[in-house]
């Protein structure tokens, strides 16, 4: 039996697919790379391992949704896109780590319970996990619209 | 215009870069004080947010234990009885077997050298089960240094070490593999983590006899442990007598879950 722990839950992946959605290119560039950073520095994986996974998952996101899929989102393409995320981020984290393979880096990792155990839990963790973390972001866009900015008005001569 | 010639490409080319460097940096070893850094801070944030957080858990814990209580002191008291029967067998025990030694003129087995060490954080990635710790290379820690809660319960190893950090890797990561002996019987077989949900016993031989509730130690074969150490115990026997080897599972006797304060064997 699958054992339903929350462990393999990434909240930064979700985070990272809200920002594929709901941020400009940039804004979702900056909170991919400084999540893996994070992630990196906390695990006891190779650094980079997973910043450059998050990354890739992030642009292939990205470019799914804004240049073939082009569409409003709606809470469908909310759930598509955390599942999309959750799919894209486990093939690329063993793609790279088989790339750092290759220098030497390589992780002692179980594919195999990688993909049918921890690849499942984590798809309907984040899954559950992705409305409360949508709501989130949009209070915390919302207040961050709000802060006031260097911006000088224009004046009229 | 081609997309290389772009702004965006120009961003991603950039980070992509920066990451290849951290990659090279990290494995020739010149980010440890930056990691050690983080590590620290990370892990100051970390404890204060968990005990912030705990305060509240424990207040509405209380609030659902309180129907349980009376049948769980009952228990208890029940509990402490037999182990103080169990505390004085074993002492008598122990003590006749320092007098044997001693007649036999057998070495006095040394205690373990200690060096305590504090738990910064845990793996949130759930790809590997590992832990940082508060000490490093200035610390006298070492690759493959065996990592136990007081009074020996074996918790891990350290499998990175940086000036003033490490990485430990808990006993339950399948990539750390023990050669442990169950306590009762002498068998002797291999212990692997099953990803964070318990421990393995493999290849111990049909003819050798477990039973759950056995405790297994470290054999000591390896030379990377000591020998003595509590691995755990033995919650259930999973092989017939067609098998080959035996394999059991076992529970380990350290909580994995709540680690705060640990010791590396010197």
């Amino acid at each position: 039996m699958l054992p339903l722990r929350i462990s393999p839950v990434n909240l930064i992946l979700v985070v990272v697919a809200m920002a594929v959605i709901l941020s400009d290119f940039n804004q979702g560039l900056l909170i991919t790379v400084m999540g893996g950073l994070l992630l990196d520095f906390t695990s006891g994986l190779p650094d980079g391992l997973i910043s450059i996974s998050l990354l890739v998952a992030f642009l292939i996101l990205h470019f799914i949704m804004n240049e073939i899929l082009s569409r409003e989102p709606n809470r469908f393409i909310l759930f598509s896109a955390v599942l999309a995320a959750s799919i894209i981020y486990f093939i690329a984290f063993l793609a790279v780590d088989k790339l750092f393979g290759f220098i030497g880096l390589a992780s002692r990792l179980d594919i195999r319970y990688i993909l049918v155990v921890q690849l499942p839990l984590t798809v309907l963790w984040n899954s559950i996990f992705a409305y409360p973390i949508f709501r989130y972001y949009l209070i915390t866009q919302n207040l961050a619209s709000k802060l006031p900015t260097n911006e000088q008005p224009i004046r009229s001569s | 215009m081609r997309f290389i010639y772009t702004k965006t490409f120009t961003k991603i080319f950039v980070i992509f870069v920066l990451l290849a460097l951290l990659v090279i940096l990290d494995a020739r070893g010149y980010i440890g004080f930056a990691k050690d850094g983080f590590s620290k801070a990370y892990g100051f944030a970390a404890t204060k947010l968990t005990a912030a957080t705990t305060s509240v858990k424990v207040t509405f814990g209380t609030l659902f234990a309180i129907k349980n209580l009376s049948s769980d002191n009952a228990r208890l008291n029940q509990q402490v009885d037999q182990l103080a029967f169990e505390n004085a067998r074993l002492k008598s025990a122990q003590d006749e077997n320092a007098a044997l030694r001693r007649a036999l003129n057998f070495k006095q087995e040394s205690s373990l050298n200690l060096l305590p060490v504090e738990l910064l954080s845990l793996d949130p990635t759930g790809f590997t089960q590992t832990v940082v710790i508060d000490k490093g290379e200035k610390s006298n820690i070492r690759l493959n240094q065996p990592i136990v809660i007081q009074p020996g319960l074996l918790v891990g190893k350290v499998t990175k070490v940086y000036p003033n950090s490490a990485v430990a890797t808990l006993i339950t990561d399948p990539s750390v593999v023990i050669n442990g002996e169950v306590a009762d019987s002498g068998a002797h077989g291999l212990i692997k983590g099953e990803h964070g949900l318990g421990l393995s016993l493999d290849l111990v031989t049909q003819n050798e006899l477990i039973k759950n509730g056995d405790e297994v130690i470290t054999s000591g074969l390896s030379g990377d442990f000591p020998r003595g150490l509590l691995i755990g115990t033995v919650s259930s026997i999973r092989s017939s007598t067609t098998d080959l080897f035996q394999k059991a599972f076992v529970a380990p006797a350290a909580d994995l879950r709540n680690l705060r304060f640990l010791f590396a064997v010197q």
